[in-house]
């Protein structure tokens, strides 16, 4: 899983059923400080789509959008099970690190 | 119409709707139009323009404009891709790889040539059904025009009238061919026809990848002869003449020890050398040996595609003529030449 799909993923998560498009990019910018172009999000969303992690279904047309439906995105079980290993494998990076305390009082 | 309407771009969504995939349409619009109505607010008319366009730009990608996923094709079919490309390379080189002289590689190699220059006409059939393929959407119903039948016959009847009159034209100027050929160019015509009348049923859309191998085949194809093939020629005509250097030392031999050159090679096997060599390579044929009053001649052949022989000739008198080349070459040797004949 690449850096980009996972933020994605997990902001898909963090908005429980209300994610689509431009909410996602809103949501990444206001937790992340990182902006993202409609193309990439899209990109990763249909990638993540295909591979099961992620499922959509068309939700209500708005005005500003020209009356064109959003399409809301929620994590799958398969995509919860995706993130929790992803989690697992940083967690076992970050004990790897020596701890300095431990490293000096054992010499 | 309110104020924002009017102000949005109409061209950029019409460029939306044409490169944006239909299955991705509504939402990718909707995206771009909510974020451009919300950047009017923020930044004003000019930078929201702006942004827009650079969005525009970001959609521009493979998967949102084909829908290209891991599921539009089978394992199957990837290996296949894969395989059949490196398989037509593999067969248009077969002549040039080392080996025994035998006649097989000439015929796979030709076929794959063959195949890939009668399939070239039918690239541009190959690229609009393959358009027509990733731009349906899954499930969609289909009728003549989307399914590919009726666009598929407005590409390829220009195609079937094409390829009778250039072989009617060649036979005109006198130009030969064996039947095989000809077999293959029924057997490609009869597969497209074939093809054509299946999408005739075709009602549901389910992607089918036939047309990538009728674009990749002749590229493929084309590309391997035009830099491969000319490239191995060239370097084995290269290992085969100077196989031939003992063979010469012992022919020239031959004549300081017996005033004249030998009848035939058979003469200087034993004394003048152990054993007459042969080109080591699949597409060529033994060594021929001539002997002319005051000099001799040493020739191997080769058949190229179609009816195309190539002959090289050592001949100490220098350039000779082939009866019937049509282009004669000189070599990296002196007194080899080599000739490309019908």
């Amino acid at each position: 899983m690449g850096e980009f799909e996972e933020l994605i993923l997990l902001i898909v998560a963090i908005m429980n059923g209300k994610a689509y498009g431009i909410g996602i990019i809103e949501e990444l910018e206001n937790r992340t400080d990182r902006s993202a172009a409609i193309g990439a999000v899209q990109t990763v969303l249909k990638r993540m789509e295909d591979k099961g992690w992620v499922k959509s279904q068309f939700g209500e047309a708005t005005k500003e959008r020209g009356g064109k439906r959003k399409r809301y995105y929620s994590i799958t079980a398969k995509g919860k099970k995706i993130m929790a290993e992803n989690r697992e494998k940083r967690n076992s990076l970050w004990e790897a690190i020596p701890k300095p305390g431990l490293t000096y009082g054992s010499v | 119409m309110d104020q924002f309407e009017k102000q949005l771009p109409g061209w950029a969504m019409t460029l939306v709707r044409i490169i944006v995939h239909p299955e991705f349409q509504e939402e990718i619009e909707g995206d771009l139009l909510e974020k451009y109505h919300r950047d009017v607010q923020k930044y004003g008319l000019k930078i929201a323009r702006r942004r827009l366009y650079t969005e525009l730009f970001s959609i521009a990608k493979p998967n949102l404009i084909f829908n290209i996923n891991r599921n539009t094709m089978k394992p199957g079919n990837w290996v296949l891709l894969l395989l059949l490309p490196i398989l037509v390379a593999v067969a248009s080189v077969a002549p040039f790889l080392p080996g025994s002289s035998n006649k097989f590689s000439h015929g796979i190699s030709q076929f794959a040539q063959t195949t890939g220059y009668i399939g070239w006409p039918f690239v541009p059939f190959g690229l609009v059904w393959l358009i027509i393929e990733m731009r349906n959407k899954k499930g969609q119903q289909l009728n003549r025009w989307t399914n590919g039948y009726y666009p598929s016959w407005l590409v390829l009847i220009p195609v079937f009238l094409f390829l009778p009159l250039q072989i009617i034209r060649a036979l005109l100027n006198g130009r030969t061919f064996d039947l095989w050929p000809l077999a293959i160019i029924l057997s490609v015509v009869a597969f497209f026809i074939y093809r054509i009348q299946k999408l005739k049923k075709k009602t549901h859309y389910k992607f089918n990848p036939a047309p990538l191998y009728i674009v990749l085949i002749p590229v493929i194809a084309l590309l391997t002869s035009r830099f491969a093939v000319e490239k191995a020629a060239a370097f084995t005509r290269e290992k085969a003449i100077v196989n031939t250097v003992p063979l010469i030392a012992a022919i020239e031999k031959y004549k300081t020890e017996n005033g004249e050159y030998p009848q035939n090679l058979e003469s200087l096997q034993g004394k003048y050398i152990q054993e007459i060599p042969k080109p080591t390579i699949m597409g060529m044929r033994a060594y021929q040996y001539e002997k002319r009053n005051s000099s001799f001649q040493l020739t191997f052949e080769r058949l190229w595609h179609w009816n195309a022989t190539e002959v090289v000739v050592y001949n100490t008198l220098g350039q000779k003529g082939i009866k019937g080349n049509y282009g004669n070459y000189p070599t990296n040797h002196t007194n080899w030449w080599y000739y490309m004949a019908d």
